[in-house]
C-alpha cells in the first residue's frame, strides 16, 4: 500500500469551540503527528466549502486516510463518508470524532483541561486511521422467491403479496386442506364476517372480479401461475444460506388425483370406514375418504392413510367415476431453492384435559371454544344448533370459562390475548340466534384492547350475557339431571355461586402449533420459552427472525386476532420483498475473518456466534478450522471476543487498532486526575456519551472515550492492556443485557468483567477501578455521573503504578 | 575435509530439572545430537565450570538451550553470559518462555516468599530466623551469595532470545525438530516457536460439542465418558488457549490440559485468553464466581509472561 498520508479536518462549528478550546495549540499539535501530511481548520466539514476541501486534498491524492473531527455528529458523518467515496476513497478509511459533545460540551468548565483531551483524542484518532484499511462491497446472488409453511390465514396472505410481486411462491401446508385454525372459526369478531374472508390477489386472474376482500374459495388465489401450493406437506430439511435456501418438502400421498376428483361424493358412501371427524371437534364421524367442507382447497377428496384399508377394501377405487383414486401413492420429497422462508405456523389450543377440576375429555358437555365454533358453523356436525354432546339436545344454559391454562401459574403464565373477544363473539352469536339461551361468562379480567373490542363487549351485556368475574373451581357432574354445576366465587359481589349449566365451554390457552420447535430446529431459529417463534425485535422486527432470509408471519410468534395476523403477513412479505427484489444481496465487508493458520478447532466461536455464521470446515482431511460466513457475519466482533487463539480479527475494528488508539488516548493527561478509559459500543454505550455532551452534562476532562462495534469484542486483555497503557480506572459501556444491538455482546462482556474484577483482586489491584455499565441513548446523566464517581474513587484509591511492571 | 562439528551447551536457571531429562526423553535420538555436536556445557551432566564458559570467545556456542526462568541474580548473570557467548540462544521449556510455576512467585516478593520459606513452612525448624543475604561478614572474610530478586522474569524479558520451544518439559517431537532445525541449520525466522501454531484442542481426540458451560466441576466430580470434550462437562480445560505440540497428552488421560505450553503464537496473555473464552460460554453469572483460583488456574505457567506480570504488593 501507499505510504499513509493522513488529513486532518478540524472543525470549530463556526467558533462555537474556540470558546472552549485552544484551536491554534490544537493545530499546532495535529500538525507535528507523525504521518499527518494535511491539515485544515474551518467552521464545518460536512457541506459547502469545508467539504470541498476535504474532496480536493483527497482527489489531488495529498490524504489518503481521513481524520474529521466535526461539531455535528452523525448525519455528518454519513454526508462525510458518501463525499469521499465519491472523491475516490474508501469511506472505511475514514475516522470520525465528535469534539463538541465529547469534550469541549462536558468540559466547558475545565478549558485547558478540555484542549488536552482534544489532543489526545485526535491521536488516538490519528493512530487509529494510520492502520485503517479499505472494505469493499459483497454481493450475494438472491432468489426473488419464498417458502410460505403454513396454509392458515398468515400464510395465503403472505403468498399472494409475494406472488403479486412476481415471485415464485410455494405455500406449504400440513393438513389435506388450507385453512387453518380460521376455517374451523367460522366467523371473526369484531365485524362477525366469515372467517374464509381473505384479500384478493392483484394478479391478472382471468374471470374473477375484483373487489377488496373475497372468500377464499373464489378469491382466485389458488390459481395465480406463479404460486405453488402443496397441501399434506411438511418441511424436512432446510440448507443453504439467506437469498438461496434449499428446502427439502416431504409430501403425504393424498391418494386422490387432484385433477382428476370432481367432487361427486360417491366414495364416501361406500367407504366402509367411519372415525371421529376432528375438524368438526369429533361431534360427527367423517370416512377414511373425505373433504372438509365442499368450499375448501383443494377441492378434492383425501384418504386419511392412517386408516384405509387401501387394497383390502378399494371399494373407492371401484366406484370413482374419474378414476381418480390412486392406492399406490407413495409419500414424495420435493426440493426446492427459495430466497426467503416464512414460517406461518399459527397457534392452536392447549389440552384442556390437564385441567383436572374442569373435567375435560372425561364430560362430554364440557367443551373448547374452538369445538364451540364448530357447532356455531352452519357447514359444521350439528347444522349451526349448539348442543349438549352427551344427547346432541339443544344447549340452554351455557357457561364460558375463561383463562383455562392460561394466566395460570401452572400451565401458560401468559395471556393468550384473543380468548376474551372470542368468547363474546361466540355468547352474542348465540344470543342473536336462540334470545331465550342463558349464558355467562366467568372471567378473571376482560381484555377488549382492540379497536371496536369494548363496543363488542358493551353489546354483549346488553345483550343479557352475564359476566362473572372469578375463576372456577370446579366442574361437578349431577348425575340424576345430568346438569354440570359450574363453582365459581364472584369476586365483585363476594358471593358463591353453583352455576347450572347444560354446555360448558372452556376458553383455553393458546400454544404454538404441533412441530414449532421441530420447525424452529430444521430452519435454525429461535424459539422463546413459551415455544412461540422468536421475532427479531417485537418493536422494531416484528416479523424477521436472526436469520436474514427468514420471516414469521401471524400467530406463530404468539396468539393474534385476525386483522393483526393479516398486518403480520403484509409485514413479513414486505420484509421478504424488501431482502430479495434486486436479485442479490449486498453488503460491506465489515466482517469478521479467521486465520486458519491460529485457529485451533475449540469450537468455541461457532457457539458464541449470534448469527450463526460460522462453521466449521475440514482441511487436510483432517484438522478443522473455522470459517466466517461474510453473507451471514454480522460485524459485532463477538467471536473475536471469544477466540482464545487471538486467530479472529474483525476487519473493520482490528485489535491492533484499537491497541494504537487506547495508547494514544491514555498518553496524554493534561488534567490532575487519574486517567479512565471508557470502551463504549457504537450502538447505546456510544449514545448515551453523545447525548452527555449534548445535554452538556458535566464530567472531568480526564474520561477518554474509545468506540467499538459491540462490547461483545472485547476480551480480558483489553482490559489489562489499558491499565498498562496508563489507564487508572477503565469502564465499559454496553447497551442493556437484553437490549444488545447483537444480542449477547453485553451479556458475554458482562462476564468477562466479573472474572476479570475477581482476576485483578488477587492481583493486587481494586476491582473496583473496572466497571460496566449498561445504558441506553437517553441516560446520558448516567454515563455523565458514573463517570465522575469512577473519578472520584480513583483518586481516593491513589495511582496503580506498579502494574505490569517489573 | 571432515566438517567441524556444531558447538552445544544446555543450562538450567530456575526450574525443576524436568527440561534436563526432557533431553535424554529423545531416546536414541540424542546420539545423532552427539554425533553432529559437541555439548560445551551442561552442569547437570559434565563437569563445566563457568569460568570455562567465559573463557570461550564470544559467539562460540553454535546453540545454547536454556532453561528455567531468571530468579536470582546468577540466573541472570549466566543469561547474559552464555547469550555473548552463543550465536543462537533457545528458551527451552515453560520456565525459560513463560515464567511456569516459578513465576507464580510473582504472586509475592521477596521479603514475603522468604517469610514463607524460611520461617512459615511448618517443616522449617529456624529458630534464629535466619534468611539468605546477599553479603555475610565472617571472620574469616565477606561471603557473596547471588541476590535473589522480588520478581521471577522469563529468559526473553532478560536477553534477547532467537528461539522459543516451550511446555513443561517441552513436546519429545517438538525437542527432536528443534535439534533436527539446528543440526541442518534449517531455521525459522528469529522468534520463532517450535511448538505448531495451533491450540491443543486441534491435537485433542475428544469430541466438542455445543459448550454450554453452567457449572464449573473438578475432575473427580464428572463421570468422564472419556470420549466428550472436558469442557463440554464442565471441566476447566486450558486447551482452547493453550499452544499445541504435545499431542493433548493430558485430555488424552483424562486430565484437563492446564496450559504448560504457554500462549498461542498470537496471545500476550494465555489467562486472559482463557478467561475470555470461558465467560464466553458461562450461561450464567454464578459460573463466574465458581473461578476459586484465577492466577492458579489460567495463570498457572505464563504468570511471569503475562501482561500483569506480577502481583501489585502493598507496602
Amino acid at each position: 500500500m501507499d505510504q499513509v498520508q493522513v488529513g486532518v479536518f478540524l472543525s470549530d462549528g463556526g467558533n462555537q469551540l474556540t470558546k472552549i478550546l485552544d484551536y491554534n495549540a490544537i493545530t499546532e499539535f495535529v500538525k507535528k503527528v507523525a504521518g499527518v501530511v494535511f491539515v485544515a481548520r474551518g467552521s464545518e466539514f460536512w457541506r459547502g466549502q469545508g467539504l470541498q476541501t476535504m474532496v480536493d486534498a483527497i482527489r489531488e491524492g495529498k490524504v489518503n486516510r481521513v481524520v474529521v473531527a466535526e461539531t455535528l455528529p452523525k448525519l455528518s458523518e454519513v454526508k462525510i463518508a458518501n463525499a469521499i467515496e465519491d472523491a475516490g476513497l474508501n469511506h472505511y478509511l475514514m475516522e470520525f470524532i465528535d469534539l463538541k459533545d465529547h469534550c469541549a460540551s462536558p468540559h466547558q468548565k475545565t478549558p485547558s483541561e478540555a484542549t488536552e483531551k482534544a489532543k489526545a483524542m485526535l491521536l488516538g484518532a490519528i493512530e487509529r486511521a494510520k492502520l485503517l484499511e479499505p472494505l469493499e462491497k459483497l454481493e450475494f446472488p438472491a432468489l426473488k422467491s419464498s417458502l410460505v409453511v403454513g396454509g392458515g390465514i398468515a400464510g395465503m396472505q403472505t403468498a399472494i403479496d409475494l406472488a403479486d410481486f412476481g415471485f415464485e411462491v410455494s405455500l406449504i401446508e400440513k393438513e389435506p386442506f388450507l385453512g387453518g385454525l380460521a376455517a374451523q372459526a367460522g366467523r371473526f369478531f369484531p365485524t362477525d364476517d366469515c372467517a374464509i374472508c381473505i384479500q384478493s390477489p392483484s394478479s391478472d386472474i382471468k374471470t374473477i372480479t375484483h373487489t377488496s376482500r373475497k372468500c377464499v374459495y373464489r378469491s382466485g388465489f389458488t390459481e395465480i401461475p406463479n404460486l405453488n401450493i402443496l397441501t399434506n406437506s411438511r418441511v424436512v430439511a432446510v440448507e443453504g444460506v439467506p437469498g438461496n435456501y434449499k428446502v427439502t418438502v416431504e409430501k403425504t400421498p393424498r391418494y386422490v388425483d387432484e385433477d382428476k376428483c370432481v367432487q361427486c361424493d360417491l366414495c364416501t358412501a361406500v367407504c366402509p370406514v367411519e372415525v371421529p371427524d376432528e375438524h368438526n371437534a369429533r361431534l360427527r364421524t367423517r370416512k377414511a375418504i373425505y373433504i372438509n367442507v365442499p368450499h375448501v382447497h383443494p377441492p378434492t377428496y383425501v384418504i386419511d392413510g392412517s386408516v384405509c384399508k387401501f387394497h383390502d377394501c378399494a371399494k373407492c377405487v371401484d366406484i370413482c367415476p374419474t378414476k381418480a383414486v390412486d392406492l399406490d401413492q407413495r409419500s414424495e420429497k420435493v426440493t426446492m431453492s427459495v430466497g426467503s422462508i416464512i414460517v406461518a405456523t399459527g397457534f392452536k389450543e392447549f389440552n384442556s384435559s390437564a385441567i383436572k377440576e374442569y373435567h375435560y375429555g372425561e364430560y362430554p358437555d364440557v367443551v373448547t371454544n374452538l369445538e364451540l365454533a364448530r357447532m356455531i358453523d352452519g357447514f359444521g356436525p350439528t347444522g349451526g344448533v349448539v348442543v349438549r354432546p352427551s344427547n346432541m339436545k339443544p344447549a340452554k344454559k351455557i357457561v364460558m370459562i375463561q383463562c383455562v391454562g392460561s394466566r395460570d401459574q401452572r400451565y401458560k403464565p401468559y395471556c393468550s390475548s384473543i380468548c376474551c373477544m372470542i368468547s363474546i363473539k361466540h355468547a352474542t352469536l348465540i344470543k342473536s340466534a336462540y334470545p331465550n339461551s342463558d349464558i355467562t361468562i366467568c372471567y378473571i379480567d376482560i381484555r377488549t384492547t382492540g379497536r371496536e373490542h369494548e363496543y363488542y363487549y358493551e353489546k354483549a351485556r346488553e345483550m343479557g350475557i352475564k359476566f362473572v368475574k372469578g375463576r372456577p373451581t370446579e366442574i361437578l357432574r349431577d348425575p340424576e339431571k345430568g346438569k354440570l354445576i359450574v363453582d365459581v366465587e364472584d369476586a365483585l359481589l363476594s358471593r358463591f355461586l353453583e352455576l347450572e349449566a347444560d354446555l360448558v365451554v372452556l376458553a383455553p390457552a393458546m400454544i404454538p402449533a404441533d412441530g414449532a420447535k421441530k420447525l424452529a430446529e430444521i430452519i435454525g431459529i429461535e424459539t422463546e420459552e413459551d415455544g412461540f417463534f422468536k421475532e427479531y425485535n417485537a418493536k422494531l422486527r416484528p416479523t424477521e427472525t436472526k436469520l436474514k432470509g427468514v420471516y414469521i408471519a401471524g400467530g406463530a410468534t404468539f396468539p393474534k386476532d385476525a386483522p393483526t395476523t393479516s398486518l403480520h403477513a403484509h409485514s413479513a412479505a414486505m420484509k421478504a420483498v424488501k431482502f430479495l427484489h434486486t436479485g442479490k444481496i449486498v453488503k460491506d465487508q465489515r466482517t469478521a475473518v479467521i486465520n486458519e493458520d491460529y485457529c485451533g478447532d475449540c469450537e468455541f466461536c461457532p457457539v458464541t456466534c449470534p448469527y450463526g455464521a460460522i462453521t466449521l470446515e475440514q482441511k487436510d482431511g483432517e484438522h478443522f478450522v473455522a470459517k466466517v460466513s461474510d453473507l451471514l457475519c454480522e460485524g459485532c466482533g463477538i467471536c473475536v471476543g471469544t477466540c482464545p487463539q487471538n486467530a479472529i480479527e474483525l476487519r473493520h475494528c482490528r485489535t491492533d487498532q484499537m491497541q494504537a488508539q487506547m495508547k494514544a488516548l491514555m498518553s496524554i493527561n493534561g488534567t490532575s486526575k487519574p486517567l479512565v478509559l471508557a470502551i463504549c459500543c457504537s450502538e447505546c454505550g456510544h449514545a448515551a456519551v453523545d447525548s452527555s455532551g449534548m445535554a452538556k452534562m458535566e464530567y472531568p476532562a480526564n474520561v477518554r472515550v474509545m468506540k467499538v462495534p459491540c462490547v461483545g469484542i472485547l476480551q480480558v486483555h483489553q482490559f489489562l492492556d489499558a491499565f498498562k497503557a496508563g489507564a487508572q480506572g477503565v469502564m465499559v459501556v454496553g447497551c442493556k443485557i437484553d437490549g444488545c444491538h447483537y444480542e449477547v455482546g453485553s451479556q458475554k462482556t458482562e462476564k468477562k468483567v466479573e472474572l476479570t474484577k475477581i482476576l485483578l483482586k488477587e492481583y493486587g489491584v481494586e476491582p473496583e477501578r473496572l466497571e460496566m455499565l449498561n445504558m441506553v441513548f437517553i441516560e446520558g446523566d448516567k454515563f455523565a455521573e458514573a463517570a465522575q464517581m469512577m473519578t472520584e474513587r480513583l483518586e481516593k484509591l491513589g495511582s496503580l503504578q506498579t502494574f505490569g511492571g517489573s | 575435509m571432515e566438517k567441524e562439528k556444531l558447538k552445544i551447551a544446555f543450562y538450567w536457571a530456575a526450574s525443576c530439572g524436568g527440561c534436563e531429562i526432557a533431553v535424554l526423553d529423545i531416546n536414541e535420538k540424542i546420539l545423532d545430537v552427539v554425533a553432529a555436536a559437541d555439548i560445551v556445557f551442561w552442569p547437570v551432566a559434565l563437569d563445566f565450570k563457568y569460568k570455562d564458559v567465559e573463557a570461550m570467545p564470544d559467539k562460540s556456542i553454535d546453540a545454547c538451550f536454556f532453561n528455567g526462568a531468571i530468579r536470582t541474580e546468577e540466573n541472570e548473570h549466566i543469561a547474559k553470559l552464555l547469550r555473548r557467548k552463543s550465536k543462537i540462544l533457545v528458551a527451552f521449556g515453560s520456565c525459560a518462555c513463560d515464567g511456569c510455576v516459578v513465576g507464580l512467585a510473582n504472586l509475592w516478593d521477596r521479603e514475603t516468599v522468604f517469610e514463607r520459606a524460611y520461617s512459615e513452612t511448618p517443616s522449617t525448624n529456624n529458630p534464629e530466623g535466619t534468611t539468605p543475604k546477599t553479603l555475610l561478614e565472617v571472620k574469616e572474610g565477606k561471603l557473596k551469595l547471588p541476590e535473589f530478586y522480588d520478581t521471577v522474569k522469563t529468559l526473553s524479558q532478560t536477553v534477547d532470545v532467537d528461539y522459543f520451544i516451550s511446555g513443561c518439559p517441552p513436546p519429545i517431537p517438538c525437542i527432536i525438530q528443534t535439534f533436527q532445525a539446528i543440526l541442518t541449520n534449517n531455521l525459522p525466522p528469529k522468534g520463532s516457536s517450535f511448538l505448531p501454531n495451533k491450540s491443543i484442542c486441534d491435537e485433542c481426540p475428544r469430541e466438542k460439542k455445543d459448550k454450554q458451560l453452567s457449572e464449573i466441576k473438578r475432575i473427580y466430580e464428572i463421570d468422564d465418558d472419556f470420549k466428550t470434550c472436558l469442557l463440554d462437562q464442565g471441566v476447566i480445560c486450558m486447551g482452547p488457549a493453550t499452544r499445541a505440540g504435545c499431542g493433548a497428552q493430558c485430555p488424552n488421560v483424562n486430565m484437563p490440559c492446564t496450559g504448560c505450553n504457554g500462549p498461542g503464537p498470537r496471545v500476550t496473555d494465555q489467562g486472559a485468553a482463557a478467561l475470555s473464552a470461558i465467560a464466553s460460554i458461562a450461561t450464567n453469572p454464578e459460573v463466574i464466581n465458581q473461578v476459586v483460583d484465577p492466577i492458579g488456574t489460567f495463570y498457572k505457567y505464563s504468570l511471569a509472561n503475562s501482561i500483569l506480570r506480577r502481583k501489585v504488593m502493598k507496602k
